[in-house]
């Protein structure tokens, strides 16, 4: 039976308790998705690109919508708030639109990595090919915007047996294709070490509004009701909430309201810490991996 | 494994976007009127698509959104469409008048050839005609043959002129899909503006052709087909939803420049009986703004020229 074999089965209950900065019981993180798609990719053996015969003006001309007028809008939202990006970035977007990675570094956003494009996928990459997109990542954003590159959403969420692996070889701190904790987590890499964050996928606006067809009022009900009960649990011990947002979704006219009040509703909770994929990935590997490897049975990290 | 060669090849990654078709422009940081000629911050063109489904339409390569479902012989599907033609369209028509509101019909040539009548009660309230193509089952595609297009173009736009008296400005992709040569080809047959893309509020200029052929905006996640036929939200959220969009856009309007909004439209969607009295709603709350001025598509195209220029 194939499994990712990345984790030991941990019970939400017993484990040693993650305290956050200041007393804080939830760490809160918005994860920007901030995508290029190419109008005539590439074919890839595992899937198709599009969902129409290219070109699929329907579904490029929606995603489109992000780079050309959504962004703005939701940095705008974001900078009323106080809250900063994680930008789960296409970096081929660098080369593309520099004037968005300049708005993000003006407000002091995190840039990590999430492919080339969102096109490109890893799922026919060998382990070398997979190296490559990696050092590609790295440097385009270290020469974009200064940033080491410390977090990884593999392109489309396109995944290999392989990947988490090379991440930790390469030096990548934490990793967000997994879905199966509240809490960061220490993962087993045959080399080096690498921490999941939750990346709260059920509250990604686009399957929550694209693949699933909800509405604004629910998405606004759930995201409320989510930071409510982690917020809650965080007093046994802390927990995080993510917001995996796409501008071209969450910052349409009809929408980006919605999105202030979410934030407005989370920002002004006490107990929250509003955080960025790397700071919560330094305070965790910093302060609670050792006791969680050990709890687990792991080895020590290299 | 391992990619195929070129797999990580980019040849199109530099500044700008990577296609042709348009430029990249961020809508936010341009600098921009902050009103259209007749006072308003918001243009908000209507456009309700009037199409012939046949019975025996191909299955592939696409399905256009709200194609026949059912397996055999499907009365079902055929003649629920034929419903918006016969019966809820005329309920639009009617709140367009009570709201005081013209509006864009992107019309399949089939619809105007089997019913001139509505074509020309549309005309008569002052309404615009605007070509959606042939019939549902001719849709553009892929790389499918250039001569075919260009002749079913042709075939729709000829077909609307002669029965509307109208001079036809816009193009409406059925099922909104494009070939790889559609937008060359509208642009070449003279049309003034496409409205395939659903991603800017405001119009911009497409390359191609001899002439400029505008993109104006489209509401995907808003029209009726996508939100009530396929997302089955619910139509208190439809109307929430329309409204609040209209009313965001005003307020950005006034403080960073023009926008426009669309409100796409199919009759045997939004024209049931039970639905028809949301979209009075949103008709009233619209036309009661007065920072939105509520014209045909073409006529916000002319205006943008002018403002634009």
């Amino acid at each position: 039976m194939r499994e990712p074999n990345h984790y030991p089965y941990a019970p939400w209950v017993g484990r040693p308790r993650i305290t956050w900065p200041d007393g804080n019981r939830l760490a809160f993180w918005v994860g920007v998705n901030i995508e290029f798609y190419e109008l005539a990719p590439p074919p890839s053996a595992t899937r198709s690109v599009w969902y129409q015969p290219e070109p699929d003006i329907t579904n490029y001309g929606h995603r489109d919508y992000g780079n050309r007028v959504a962004f703005e809008r939701l940095a705008d939202v974001m900078a009323d708030h106080g809250v900063r990006g994680s930008v789960s970035l296409n970096v081929a977007l660098c080369d593309h639109l520099p004037q968005i990675i300049e708005r993000c570094c003006e407000l002091d956003w995190e840039l990590f990595s999430h492919g080339v494009y969102n096109t490109r996928y890893l799922y026919e990459l060998d382990e070398d090919e997979q190296r490559r997109v990696i050092a590609d990542c790295r440097e385009t954003i270290r020469k974009y915007s200064g940033q080491s590159l410390d977090g990884w959403l593999s392109p489309a969420v396109s995944n290999t047996e392989t990947t988490q692996h090379i991440l930790a070889e390469e030096g990548i701190k934490y990793t967000l294709d997994l879905m199966h904790d509240d809490q960061p987590t220490p993962l087993n890499v045959r080399k080096g070490r690498l921490i999941s964050l939750p990346y709260s996928i059920e509250l990604n606006d686009v399957p929550f509004f694209n693949f699933r067809g909800l509405s604004t009022s629910e998405y606004v009900a759930a995201c409320k009701a989510q930071c409510d009960q982690l917020l809650e649990e965080g007093d046994d011990s802390g927990t995080v909430m993510c917001l995996p947002l796409h501008p071209y979704v969450i910052a349409q006219p009809h929408r980006v309201e919605a999105f202030a009040e979410i934030l407005d509703y989370i920002a002004n909770k006490r107990g929250v810490w509003l955080a960025t994929g790397r700071e919560i990935a330094d305070w965790y590997i910093a302060h609670h991996e050792a006791d969680m490897r050990q709890w687990l049975g792991m080895e020590a990290a290299a | 494994m391992s990619a195929l060669p070129g797999y990580l090849d980019y040849p199109k990654r530099k500044p700008g976007l990577d296609h042709d078709r348009f430029a990249y422009r961020n809508l936010l940081r341009t600098d921009l009127p902050r009103a259209w000629p007749q006072g308003a911050g918001v243009a908000l063109s209507i456009s309700v698509y009037l199409e012939y489904f046949p019975m025996d339409m191909p299955r592939t390569p696409i399905l256009p959104p709200g194609g026949m479902q059912r397996p055999g012989t499907s009365f079902w599907d055929y003649t629920l469409r034929d419903y918006g033609n016969r019966v809820a369209v005329y309920r639009l028509l009617k709140e367009f008048d009570k709201a005081g509101v013209k509006a864009t019909f992107a019309v399949n040539s089939e619809v105007a050839e089997r019913y001139p009548g509505l074509i020309a009660e549309i005309t008569g309230q002052g309404h615009e005609i605007a070509a959606c193509g042939v019939d549902m089952g001719q849709l553009h595609y892929g790389a499918m043959d250039e001569d075919r297009e260009r002749a079913l173009i042709a075939q729709s736009r000829d077909t609307l002129a002669r029965v509307s008296g109208q001079t036809v400005a816009g193009w409406y992709s059925p099922g909104n899909t494009q070939s790889l040569n559609t937008q060359r080809l509208v642009a070449e047959a003279g049309f003034a503006y496409l409205s395939d893309w659903a991603n800017d509020d405001l119009a911009y200029p497409l390359a191609g052709g001899a002439g400029q052929l505008l993109s104006m905006p489209l509401n995907l996640e808003l029209s009726d087909r996508r939100f009530l036929f396929e997302q089955n939200q619910p139509l208190a959220e439809w109307e929430l939803r329309c409204i609040t969009g209209l009313h965001y856009l005003g307020r950005e309007a006034r403080a960073r420049g023009i926008r426009q909004a669309s409100l796409n439209l199919t009759p045997w969607i939004i024209g049931q009986p039970y639905r028809v009295a949301s979209l009075r709603r949103v008709l009233a709350a619209a036309a009661s703004d007065r920072n939105l001025w509520i014209a045909p598509a073409a006529e916000v195209a002319r205006a943008w020229t002018e403002v634009m220029a």
